[in-house]
């Protein structure tokens, strides 16, 4: 439910103030001016003019963008500062949150510049692992592995990151961990016990401790693959091109990025962050009980190859 | 033919959907050897990965419903952001429209044909009770269910979009029945008799150019001993985890007469005996015996 105040929370690196309890961002004292503002509103169902659209995104020719989830939820979002949620999305709070926190983030981020890896990141020793790849490769899934390990959560689908002294640094985003009912029973939970993000999707929700609000130096960037002809989880260590590409695999939504004016600097960010960080390729069989060695592997990423 | 941009190959299946975009794809490329494992061969399938890309949203945040409802957007942005004259889509979907009534397959500009490759469903029941590594009465069970989706949204994450299939004779059915897009049909068993004949259709029904030695060197190119070779030498993608054979199993038609059961026989005749007597599966004779029509 919406409350009458607004609350500060940590977004991404960003002190994002909401009308609404966003409790798996970390909470900030309410200070100062936020960097991005969400508000309730009126957003129209489309824009007059898009100069892009599909049933989910129109992006206007002020570069503002409409996202659309069913009839109902609506979001505006502008300069990367500004979200606008329809009156009637937020007796959805659920796909509110959950959007929220993925594709409107995407389109904040990308709209203030930043550099946004399609991973889940986790905290091992003092590194921070990302663990990149398309949709349905099981990213969420060992990030919870790990997590069930003891390392701590840093940010799930969405990492941003940040180049300051010479390195690299992931930022802390959401903690909430969307898993497929196999995937939480492999990792001992009982998905009728978790909640669901959307009502009637079977993905469950795992909310795990709160992540740290300062960056962490990314110490390595796992590509997670599968490979059914595999008999055993694989790693390698990439170089070169191919570390990096194809670049829609390891950026999150670059298509997106580009159209709202991305254009060179993904490329050239991306190349920068492959000078400064690891990068390999953790092949996955088609089995999911592979799961411990393949948390294994990734840990050992950051120790036998610093 | 139109300038549409998408070449459809459509199957229900282990029907030699693989088998023929490989072909199709030497083809293009003039009668040039295939590695099975390539992903210019593995992709076409339409992926999650490809609806977050070109559409922008969590596409494995969405249901069912609004997966389908989006899969003409997604197909009009992957034939935009595609500059090729010709994308071969591999498609194991019915034919089906959104709840808005679109088609699922844009005609038009989008989509330059179909081909529909249609197998005897008993050579179908076996192969696929092989390559899922379950039953062959669940696989029956599953050829005569109208509701059957492919990928549907279960328990675990996949990388296929769900794909509604349909009973095997709906499915047939759904492509052969429709009018918006200019459909050709060919049967796995005349692509084993003589691959060059079906192939020359298909290249014609899709405004492939071709001679008469591409389309030799493609045949030759993707014979089955080639493909089960590499197959056998280096593994093969599309291969599932826990099949009790290889993909490229027997690549042959008939094998059903030592493996089903007559009870099996009968209650596959007794689903689809009416399309498989339209295709030349099943004689007139044969269908009232097993119908008692």
């Amino acid at each position: 439910m919406p409350c009458r105040h607004t609350e500060d929370r940590l977004f991404y690196g960003y002190r994002l103030r909401a009308p609404l309890p966003l409790t798996s961002l970390p909470p900030l004292p309410q200070a100062g001016v936020a960097d991005i503002t969400v508000v309730v509103g009126d957003v129209p169902p489309h824009l007059a003019a898009p100069i892009w659209s599909n049933p989910f995104i129109e992006i206007g020719e002020d570069g503002g963008v409409l996202v659309r989830l069913g009839d109902d939820v609506r979001f505006m979002v502008r300069d990367g500062r500004q979200v606008v949620i329809n009156g009637t999305a937020t007796s959805s709070m659920g796909e509110v949150e959950t959007l929220l926190l993925g594709t409107v983030a995407g389109v904040l981020l990308h709209q203030r510049g930043d550099l946004l890896l399609h991973a889940s990141c986790v905290v091992i020793g003092d590194r921070a692992v990302a663990i990149a790849g398309p949709s349905g490769r099981g990213k969420s899934t060992l990030a919870a592995a790990l997590v069930a390990q003891g390392h701590a959560p840093l940010s799930d689908d969405i990492c941003r990151v940040r180049f300051a002294d010479g390195c690299a640094w992931a930022v802390p985003g959401s903690a909430r961990l969307r898993l497929w009912p196999d995937a939480a029973r492999t990792l001992g939970h009982a998905p009728e016990t978790l909640a669901t993000g959307r009502p009637g999707h079977p993905k469950r929700l795992l909310v795990p401790l709160l992540p740290s609000v300062a960056p962490v130096r990314l110490g390595a960037i796992i590509r997670l693959r599968i490979d059914t002809r595999l008999d055993a989880p694989r790693r390698a260590r990439l170089s070169g091109p191919v570390a990096i590409m194809p670049a829609e695999d390891v950026l999150y939504r670059a298509r997106l990025g580009r159209r709202l004016g991305r254009r060179i600097g993904l490329f050239q960010d991306l190349t920068r962050l492959a000078a400064l960080v690891p990068v390999f390729s953790l092949t996955r069989t088609g089995n999911p009980t592979d799961l411990s060695e393949l948390a294994r592997l990734v840990i050992s990423a950051t120790t036998d190859d610093p | 033919m139109t300038e549409g941009r998408f070449g459809w190959l459509v199957s229900y299946p282990k029907s030699g959907n693989t088998w023929l975009k490989m072909m199709v794809s030497s083809l293009m490329s003039d009668g040039a050897p295939v590695d099975i494992n390539a992903m210019t061969v593995k992709t076409g399938i339409a992926s999650f990965a490809e609806m977050d890309e070109f559409l922008g949203i969590e596409s494995s945040e969405l249901t069912e419903l609004e997966i389908a409802a989006a899969r003409p957007a997604l197909h009009r942005a992957l034939a935009a952001n595609d500059t090729r004259p010709l994308q071969l889509r591999k498609v194991h979907d019915r034919f089906w429209h959104t709840p808005t009534g679109e088609a699922a397959f844009t005609p038009g500009l989008i989509s330059r044909g179909a081909v529909y490759l249609i197998r005897d469903p008993r050579d179908i029941a076996v192969s696929y009770a092989h390559h899922r590594g379950v039953g062959i009465d669940r696989i029956i069970d599953l050829m005569g269910d109208d509701g059957t989706v492919l990928a549907a949204l279960t328990e675990r994450p996949k990388e296929q979009l769900p794909q509604p299939l349909g009973s095997w004779s709906s499915h047939a059915r759904s492509w052969l029945e429709q009018s918006d897009i200019p459909v050709l049909v060919i049967r796995y068993e005349d692509m084993l008799r003589d691959p060059s004949a079906p192939l020359a259709r298909v290249a014609a029904h899709l405004g492939i150019e071709t001679t008469t030695a591409q389309l030799r060197a493609a045949v030759t190119a993707t014979r089955f001993d080639v493909l089960s070779a590499q197959e056998r030498a280096h593994g093969f993608r599309e291969r599932l985890t826990g099949a009790t054979a290889p993909f490229f199993r027997e690549g042959s038609a008939g094998s059903w007469r030592d493996q089903l059961s007559m009870a099996q026989i009968r209650r596959i005749t007794g689903d689809h005996g009416e399309v498989m007597t339209r295709f030349g599966y099943l004689h007139a004779d044969q269908l009232a015996l097993t119908t008692g029509r």
